[in-house]
């Protein structure tokens, strides 16, 4: 996978949710990943992904291989109404939809980099992981 | 590829073991919850087993399906251990702070048999 090569997967309802971080998960071993970072990686899709299904009404995965740096990035985009609190919403125990409310900051634990960006017309969450990611920590 | 989610349940001696055997959607975790709790009250057993070694990602929807499980089937009055979780899924649940309420883990089957048949003949 170059890293102009990008693969989407859609998120309509809740079996894309495990489509998506089985998408993430096989790539993520393709890049040379161990099961540890396969596995924290396919966590932090899988909470973001619902969020954009129970959030967002629905979005899309993108996967993209960094070369210069050796590392996959995940962007999750959604149409929805968009996080009015970002901060509030990374806080554990902060939860809207009747949840442990880990989602976000658990994400945001499980990779090394994870951003936020949100309007009125929707959310964009880009995440990152680098390979030995968890070595220069 | 990951699938919808099935499920198998095996009675052992008085004890129920409920393996789901693949990934589920998060409407295939209700419904193995709400079945597991529903068999644990007809099969009247003293003990339920639950075999996460199946499970390859527990996110926080999974975490709290997962102590919805074990904290119902206490309160119907059995002992509950839990069994197989992988080890990747064990570090990636403390990273995130995900706990799956008062249970007991065992590292297999064995133990968890040798537990629960201990806590019966108290």
């Amino acid at each position: 996978m170059s890293e102009e090569e990008l693969l989407d997967v859609e998120i309509k309802e809740d079996f894309d949710i495990v489509k998506a971080r089985a998408r993430a998960r096989a790539v993520a071993a393709t890049l040379g990943f161990e099961l540890v970072d396969q596995t924290r990686i396919a966590t932090a899709v899988s909470e973001i992904a619902r969020n954009a299904l129970v959030h967002g009404g629905g979005g899309k995965m993108t996967l993209r291989a960094i070369n210069r740096k050796k590392g996959l990035e995940i962007v999750i985009v959604d149409k929805g109404p968009g996080i009015p609190d970002i901060n509030q919403a990374v806080k554990d125990g902060y939860s809207t939809a009747g949840g442990l409310g880990l989602g976000l900051g658990g994400a945001k634990r499980l990779m090394d980099e994870l951003r936020i960006e949100s309007s009125s017309v929707g959310t964009k969450v880009t995440m990152r992981k680098w390979l030995l990611g968890e070595l220069r920590r | 590829m990951e699938e919808a989610g099935r499920a198998s349940f095996i009675k052992i001696e008085e004890f129920l073991l409920a393996t789901p055997q693949e990934a589920m959607r998060d409407l295939a975790a209700v419904r193995f919850r709400d079945d597991v709790l529903r068999r644990v009250k007809e099969s009247r057993v003293n003990g339920l087993i639950l075999d996460l070694s199946g499970i390859d990602v527990v996110d926080s929807f999974m975490g709290r399906t997962i102590g919805e499980i074990t904290n119902s089937a206490a309160l119907l009055g059995v002992k509950v251990v839990v069994i197989g979780l992988r080890p990747e899924v064990a570090i990636t649940m403390v990273e995130m702070g995900v706990s799956i309420g008062q249970v007991h883990p065992f590292l297999n089957l064995d133990l968890a048999l040798k537990f629960l048949r201990d806590q019966r003949s108290r």
